[in-house]
C-alpha cells in the first residue's frame, strides 16, 4: 500500500490536498508547484519557491468545504498580503470549526485562466473503477456532458473519451481560439488509470478543475477519497 | 455445460395434471420430438402422459438432466438425492426464492450444487431449449430452428420473445431462461455459446449484472468470434449509490452499463424488435467495412427517409465518382438518377437493380435496395434477381421491400438468399450502423492485441 494512503487510511480520513497532489505528481500528473505553509515564518519561502500571485487554501482533514469555511484566498499579490491572508484563513477556519485539526495552508502560484476540464474516478459496485471526463463548469453541472470508461484504459480509450463529449469542439478551438493540448489531457487520463489500478484502496477521485492550455495542463484542485 | 443442452435422459419432477407446469413441459418435449428418454415423475401418480409412462419413484432411473417444478421446500432434499445418484445437470423452474426475498432457501440449493458438483439453471426460470436435438424443456412456445442463442434473465419476456419470433419466422439455436442464476449465469452461458457450432449470434436480455468485470472479460474473449446483442432493461433508473465526490454523483447506473457495453463491444439495442432486426442481419453479415452506403430504389420517398436516418447515425450516402457515373449512364435509361440514391424510377426492373448493384459495389461498403411494387413489376422477380447476385457483389446488401402482404412472397425469397429485409429504410439504417460499429470495434480490439 502506498505510504500516503496507508497513513490516511490509518487515520480514517481522505488524502489531504497536499498528499493528493504529491501522489498525482508521483504518477507524472502535473499540479502547480506548492508549499505547505505551517507558520508565518514559512511565508518567506513563497517568493523563493513559487512566486506571486498565489492561492492559499486551508489543509485540514476536518474541513471539507474549504470556501464555505473561509479557508480559501486567491490572487494574493505579495508577501504582505500573504501574511494577512494566512492570519485571516486561520481565524475564519477556527470560527467555523474550532476543533478542526489544521495541517497548514497549501500555497501555489495562481494559474492563468483557461478552459477547464474535470477528470474523476469512482468505484462502481458492478464494474469496479470507472473514470469520467468532462468540460468544467456548466458543461458538467447543467448539461451533464461527460464520458465514462471502465478502467484500466488504453490510449485509444482516452482519445475516444475526449472526442465523444459534445464540447469537444471547444477543446479543438472555436471562434479563432487556438486548440487546447488534447494530448496532455489524454496523458492525465492514462496516468490516472495507472494510479487507480495500482492503488485499489482509492474509492473516488475528483480532479476539478484542470486548466488546459495550448501547451500542458495544471490540476488545480484534487480530492482523493479512500 | 454442453450436456445441459444435449441430455441423454430427462426427468421432469412436477405435477402432471393437465395445465400444470409438468404437463406442459412433457407435452413440449414429446411434441417437439426429443429422442432421449423422458421420465415424468410425480409421486403417487400412475398411467401415461402423451404416451410416456409416469413414474412415482425415480430410484431405479438413470437421470442425466432433471427439470424441477415442485414447491420450493421439497427441492433441497430432492437435489441431495439426485446428487447421490450422480445427476449433475438441473433446471429449477420453481419460483419463490431470492426474487421474493427467500435468500436462505436459494443458498441451500447452491450449497448442494457445490457439494455434488452439479450445474443448476434457475431457480425461477422458464426453462431451456435446443432446436438442434428438438429438446424443449420449457412451458413456452417451442422455438424454431435458427442460429441465434437467446439468454434471458426474465422468463416472461423470454416467452414473449419466442412468440414474437414464431410470428416473424425467426429461429434460435438455443434458448435459456436463467432466472435467479444461483449457479449458471450469463457469463457461463456466453462462454458456452462462444464455442457452440449452432450459434452465430448471442442475444441477451438482462436487468442487472452481479459480476460486472468477469462478464466484461468473458465478453472480450467472445465478441471477436461471435457478436453479442443485448437489451439492458432499467434504462431510466438513476444511480442510487452513496458517493461524496462529484464524479460519483454524475455517474448514473445506465451510463456505466452503456460505457461497459461499448468498451466490451456488445451491441446494445433498445428493445425486442431492434434485437430481432439486428440478429437477423448478423446471421448473414457480421462485417461492414466502411460507412459509405449506396441506395438503389424505384421510389423517391422511402429513399429520402433512409438517407435521413443513415446520416443521423453517422453513415454517409456518398456520391459516386465521375467514372462510375459515366459507366452507369451507359447502361441505364435516360432520366434515371445517376447520383446516390440511385433512383431507377419506373425503370426499376430486375435487370437494372442488378446492374446498378454490381457497378456501384466497388465504391460502397453496403447497399440498401428499396422496392415499392408497381402494377407492372413483380417484387418476387426483383427479389430472386438480387438473391442471385448477392455473392457476386461482395458487400452486404439489405432490402427494404415495402410493404406488408404485397411483398410477403418476395421477402421470403430474399431471406432464402440471405438478404435481410426490413419494412422501413430507417430500420435498415439502424442495423447497418450497428454492424459497422461492431466491425470498427473488432478492428480496434485487434490492433490493441497486436500492440500488446
Amino acid at each position: 500500500m502506498h505510504r500516503l494512503i496507508e497513513k490516511a487510511k490509518g487515520e480514517h480520513r481522505p488524502l489531504l490536498e497536499t498528499e493528493a497532489k504529491e501522489l498525482l505528481e508521483e504518477y507524472g500528473i502535473t499540479v502547480p508547484a506548492f508549499r505547505l505553509i505551517k507558520s508565518e515564518q514559512d511565508i518567506k519561502e513563497i517568493n523563493e519557491f513559487l512566486g506571486y500571485p498565489v492561492v492559499m487554501k486551508i489543509v485540514s482533514p476536518d474541513i471539507i468545504h474549504k470556501s464555505e469555511a473561509g479557508g480559501v484566498k486567491i490572487g494574493i499579490p505579495d508577501e504582505e498580503h500573504a501574511r494577512k491572508a494566512y492570519q485571516d484563513i486561520l481565524s475564519k477556519v477556527k470560527e467555523y470549526n474550532n476543533k478542526a485539526q489544521i495541517n497548514g495552508i497549501i500555497t501555489y502560484q495562481m494559474c492563468p485562466a483557461s478552459t477547464e476540464v474535470i477528470i474523476g474516478m469512482m468505484q462502481d459496485p458492478h464494474f469496479g473503477p470507472v473514470i469520467m471526463f468532462g468540460l468544467g463548469g456548466i458543461f458538467v453541472e447543467v448539461l451533464k456532458d461527460i464520458s465514462f470508461r471502465i478502467l484500466p484504459i488504453k490510449e485509444r480509450d482516452a482519445e475516444e473519451m475526449i472526442s465523444e463529449i459534445k464540447g469537444y469542439s471547444i477543446l479543438k478551438g472555436v471562434r479563432g481560439e487556438p486548440p487546447k493540448d488534447l494530448s496532455a489531457i489524454k496523458e492525465v487520463l492514462i496516468r490516472l488509470s495507472t494510479l487507480v489500478m495500482e492503488n485499489p484502496e482509492i474509492q473516488e477521485i475528483d480532479l476539478n478543475p484542470i486548466l488546459v492550455y495550448e501547451k500542458g495542463v495544471q490540476v488545480v484542485d484534487a480530492r482523493i477519497i479512500l | 455445460m454442453k450436456n445441459i443442452f444435449y441430455p441423454s435422459s430427462v426427468a421432469v419432477f412436477a405435477s402432471m395434471k393437465e395445465g400444470k407446469t409438468g404437463y406442459e413441459i412433457v407435452k413440449n418435449m414429446v411434441e417437439g420430438g426429443f429422442e432421449g428418454a423422458i421420465y415424468p415423475i410425480s409421486p403417487g401418480s400412475t398411467g401415461e402422459i402423451f404416451q410416456v409412462k409416469i413414474y412415482s419413484d425415480y430410484r431405479d432411473l438413470e437421470i442425466d438432466l432433471a427439470i424441477i417444478a415442485i414447491p420450493g421446500q421439497y427441492i433441497p432434499p430432492l437435489l441431495e438425492d439426485l446428487g447421490k445418484k450422480g445427476t449433475k445437470r438441473i433446471v429449477v423452474i420453481s419460483a419463490g426464492f431470492s426474487e421474493v426475498g427467500n435468500i436462505a432457501e436459494e443458498k441451500k440449493i447452491k450449497r448442494i450444487a457445490e457439494k455434488y458438483k452439479m450445474r443448476i439453471i434457475g431457480p425461477n426460470c422458464a426453462g431451456i431449449m435446443n432446436t438442434e436435438n428438438n429438446f424443449f424443456a420449457s412451458i413456452e412456445v417451442r422455438a424454431l430452428p435458427g442460429h441465434t442463442a437467446f439468454i434471458t434473465q426474465s422468463g416472461a419476456l423470454g416467452g414473449a420473445v419466442l412468440m414474437m419470433a414464431e410470428e416473424l419466422n425467426f429461429g434460435f439455436s438455443k434458448f435459456v431462461s436463467f432466472g435467479n442464476r444461483c449457479d449458471v449465469d450469463e457469463i457461463d452461458l456466453i462462454a458456452y455459446f462462444k464455442n457452440d457450432p449452432q450459434t452465430k449470434v448471442i442475444a441477451l436480455y438482462m436487468e442487472g449484472l452481479i459480476k460486472g468485470r468477469e462478464f466484461l472479460y468473458q465478453v472480450g474473449k467472445t465478441v471477436s468470434t461471435k457478436p453479442i446483442v443485448a437489451i439492458k432493461a432499467g434504462r431510466s433508473k438513476a444511480g442510487m449509490r452513496a458517493t461524496s465526490s462529484h464524479t460519483g454523483s454524475l455517474a448514473g447506473e445506465d451510463q456505466i452499463y452503456e460505457t461497459a457495453f461499448h468498451q466490451a463491444g456488445i451491441l446494445r439495442v433498445e428493445g425486442v424488435e431492434e434485437m430481432f432486426d439486428l440478429c437477423r442481419a448478423l446471421n448473414y453479415y457480421t462485417k461492414i467495412e466502411g460507412n459509405r452506403i449506396g441506395i438503389i430504389t424505384n421510389s423517391g420517398g422511402p429513399a429520402v427517409l433512409a438517407v435521413d436516418k443513415l446520416e443521423e447515425l453517422g453513415l454517409i450516402v456518398t456520391e459516386p465518382s465521375a467514372v462510375l457515373r459515366n459507366n452507369l449512364k451507359k447502361i441505364l435509361p435516360p432520366h434515371v438518377s445517376l447520383g446516390n440514391p440511385f433512383d431507377l424510377l419506373a425503370y426499376g426492373e430486375a435487370d437494372n437493380f442488378c446492374q446498378v448493384s454490381k457497378k456501384i459495389a466497388p465504391e460502397y461498403d453496403a447497399i440498401i435496395a428499396i422496392f415499392v411494387p408497381t402494377s407492372f413489376m413483380d417484387s418476387t422477380v426483383i427479389a430472386t434477381a438480387l438473391g442471385k447476385i448477392k455473392e457476386e457483389i461482395k458487400i452486404p446488401i439489405f432490402a427494404n421491400f415495402m410493404a406488408g402482404r404485397l411483398v410477403k412472397e418476395a421477402i421470403a425469397i430474399l431471406e432464402h438468399y440471405g438478404i435481410p429485409n426490413y419494412n422501413t429504410g430507417e430500420r435498415c439504417a439502424k442495423v447497418i450502423q450497428k454492424i459497422y460499429q461492431y466491425t470498427m470495434k473488432l478492428k480496434k480490439l485487434d490492433n490493441e492485441n497486436k500492440i500488446n
